[in-house]
């Protein structure tokens, strides 16, 4: 019998200066060549459970281990994570911030050239690597000039160089529009039929489903489950453990009744234009948001979203159009909450977060009490802003904006990394907003979100809206591919 | 980053550690050369170099920045001396070392993309700890400087506009705004940072190979060449001016 890819043995972790275990007993067998998707909640463990088999816990980051775990013929507590890496690659969420060269051959060497691999060796295995993600021809681009999903397939090829068994995935379709991840999961496909063992961590269901042989749930430091994919289908469990719905569009969904008076917008956008000095642009938009109206904004990345976003909240002046706001005597229109929170973050309190920059607002401070209490933050309010988890940041920013009484707010990709729990309490904030008569614009690659939060659906596909209409007539399975080039590929169930 | 492409230009291509010999043997020159003329076309020449390199354009802003703090000094200087002569004389060799030493670490930077840089170092025999340091600090220059732009975007949209002259007026907001964010990006990517190497099989200790060797080709024998024959010039035109001045 041979041996397994990854043996764990009564594993606990707890983190440096935390009383609680953040992994708590776990025992568990990987077989070779076994495709494991692991799911559960924001906080669950899923993360910590990664990096405590590739070694980064506790050698890099520090904590307390106690238990074992076996890669191959490798123990995690005898050997560091450089010796465990020929054993077990791992790919983050964000490849850009793995990169360590600009040429796409070097980022692929550069695992290699570590271990002091022949020239001739590390040629070989970069052509092998780069062939295995579809980027041979890439060969000799700029890593910063790739899109998103050509960044997460060379993050891939970079792991794929040094030859390793396993492969530990945590969250890679996070920054990637569905297109991308289609790719990359076609990708993990032929892997799996290369005999390798993948562990894939993520909360987006949908792809992972088909090919996945196991699917572990971890809730509070444990595994919960340890089952079929086909559980994925179980709404109670799902529900239980905070997962989202493998099927991307609700098949219960009923379209709510397009019911917004279409009267003085709060904003009139006429043939507004912008142009980068790279020669990309976003073109004649014409659009009206009307007061309560939550609009979602979808498109592949690169089709302008962020863009007409950035132009609509002041960041970039548009060239060409106008942008009429219904109260044009307001000194503030618009907040935008961007998909890091970590860059809006600058004061050492959440109160001190909300009152930051009121000075220019007049009678903006007195909306801070009432706010606080709102967004169910009046028990944080002395907490550090980057002490809170991610959704409690996000209500942080997304009330610093709500105090100066905005007449739209954006929101970029807000459900990144989120999971479905999370996912409804932010579902829940938004049909709050709506109440307070602002417009809303959600940017989205998410569309169970969106379908659950907007009522009207614009489409963007290089730099023009290609179409637009309420949610139910835009989000529905059959319309799929005009929302993003490539989108057909959700046929792959 | 595409200015890094090493196709991108003649310059680009040449072993960084040809321009690593140009940088430094123009710094030693301009301590020692005198003649304002002289030194005057060492930077002429730079700037060629930095035109034919397609980079003038980029380093424009930061060279319009020293240009104007040039013409600052003197024309002070002038008028608290009411001696034009005396204040041109007195800061114009300095001035001019000065523009030399910039725009020729300007030319190294902009056109050596860090990889190579670090791998010439390697193959200089230099620490590994050392050279990666340097090649990760080069690296995330672009990384930082667009975290940096994120966060002055944000600060514009909660109605924090900050000009220059606020780096004096309140550094508080500054101190708030933009380093403490910084600072804390920063400690996220140094983190991954750190991940991402080790889990690439990287150790600090310990020699690495290379996919492509650099080798001093044709191209940085002919640079060198023309080099060191136009230095020899400039030192020979130096002790002995055929110019009146």
């Amino acid at each position: 019998m041979t041996n397994p890819a990854l043996q764990i043995t009564n594993l606990n972790f707890k983190y440096p200066h935390q009383e609680n275990f953040a992994l708590k007993n776990i025992n568990l067998t990987i077989k070779r060549g076994e495709f494991v998707f692991l799911t559960g909640k924001s906080g669950c463990g899923k993360s910590t459970l990664a990096r405590c088999l590739n070694g980064t816990l506790p050698q890099i980051l520090g904590g307390e281990i106690d238990g074992k775990i076996q890669v191959l013929d490798k123990n995690t507590r005898e050997n560091s994570v450089s010796d465990l890496a020929q054993n077990l690659g791992f790919i983050f969420q964000n490849p850009e911030s793995q990169f360590f060269t600009v040429k796409v051959e070097d980022e692929v060497a550069f695992g290699p050239e570590n271990l002091g691999w022949e020239s001739n060796k590390i040629s070989k295995n970069v052509d092998e690597a780069l062939n295995a993600v579809d980027m041979l021809e890439n060969r000799d681009m700029n890593v910063f000039n790739l899109s998103e999903g050509q960044k997460q397939r060379i993050a891939v090829a970079a792991n794929l160089s040094l030859q390793p068994e396993i492969l530990v995935m945590d969250e890679p379709t996070s920054n990637l529009d569905p297109p991308g991840a289609y790719k990359l999961f076609e990708i993990l496909k032929r892997l799996k039929n290369q005999k390798k063992t993948i562990i894939l961590i993520d909360h987006r269901t949908h792809h992972a489903l088909p090919l996945a042989d196991r699917v572990l749930i971890m809730d509070k430091g444990k595994i919960i489950k340890d089952d079929e994919p086909e559980i994925l289908y179980d709404a109670h469990t799902r529900e239980s453990y905070g997962i989202r719905n493998p099927r991307v569009l609700d098949e219960n969904y009923q379209a709510p009744e397009y019911q917004i008076v279409k009267q003085n917008p709060v904003l009139d956008i006429s043939r507004l234009s912008y142009s980068y000095d790279n020669g990309f642009s976003i073109q004649d938009i014409n659009l009206q948001i009307y007061p309560g109206e939550v609009v979602g904004l979808v498109g592949s990345n690169g089709s302008g979203k962020t863009t007409l976003a950035k132009v609509l909240s002041g960041i970039l002046k548009p060239q060409k159009g106008t942008l009429n706001w219904e109260r044009e005597d307001s000194t503030f229109k618009v907040g935008m909450v961007f998909q890091n929170p970590d860059h809006q973050l600058f004061m050492d309190s959440v109160y001190n977060e909300l009152n930051f920059g009121l000075e220019e607002v007049p009678g903006a401070q007195l909306n801070i009490g009432p706010v606080l209490k709102s967004m169910n933050l009046e028990k944080l309010q002395k907490r550090h802003p980057h002490s809170l988890s991610g959704g409690e940041k996000q209500r942080t920013l997304i009330s610093a904006f709500l105090v100066r009484e905005p007449h739209l707010l954006i929101m970029d990709e807000p459900t990144t990394g989120m999971d479905y729990y999370h996912m409804q309490r932010l579902v829940y904030e938004i049909k709050r907003l709506k109440k307070r008569n602002m417009g809303i614009m959600i940017i989205s690659h998410d569309l169970e979100f969106l379908q659950q939060t907007t009522q009207r659906v614009i489409i963007l596909s290089q730099g023009k809206i290609i179409q637009e209409g309420p949610t139910g007539d835009i989000l529905s399975q059959d319309k799929l591919d005009t929302c993003f080039e490539g989108y057909q590929s959700l046929s792959i169930k | 980053m595409g200015e890094f492409d090493s196709d991108y230009s003649l310059i680009h291509r040449l072993d960084p550690r040809t321009k690593l010999i140009l940088v430094v043997a123009i710094t030693l020159m301009c301590t020692i050369i005198n003649n304002i003329f002289l030194l005057l076309s060492i930077g002429a020449g730079l700037i060629i170099l930095l035109t034919f390199s397609k980079t003038l354009k980029r380093v424009s802003a930061l060279l319009g920045f020293f240009l104007i703090f040039a013409a600052a000094a003197i024309s002070l200087t002038a008028i608290i001396t009411r001696d034009i002569n005396y204040a041109l004389e007195y800061f114009s060799p300095f001035l001019a070392r000065f523009f030399i030493i910039i725009c020729a670490g300007l030319l190294f930077a902009f056109t050596t993309p860090p990889q190579r840089f670090a791998q010439s170092l390697q193959q200089m025999r230099i620490p590994t700890s050392i050279t990666f340091t340097l090649g990760i600090t080069l690296r995330y220059i672009p990384t930082l400087a667009r975290e940096a732009e994120s966060i002055f975007q944000s600060l514009k949209l909660r109605g924090v506009h900050l000009s220059k002259w606020d780096y004096i007026r309140r550094p508080s907001m500054i101190y708030r705004g933009i380093i403490i964010p910084l600072i804390i990006r920063s400690i996220k990517l140094s983190d991954e940072i750190a991940i991402a190497a080790e889990s690439r099989a990287f150790k600090s200790n310990k020699s690495r190979s290379s996919l492509k060797k650099l080798t001093i080709g044709k191209n940085d024998v002919l640079f060198l060449g023309i080099m060191i024959i136009t230095m020899g010039l400039v030192f020979y035109l130096d002790n002995n001016p055929v110019f009146p001045f």
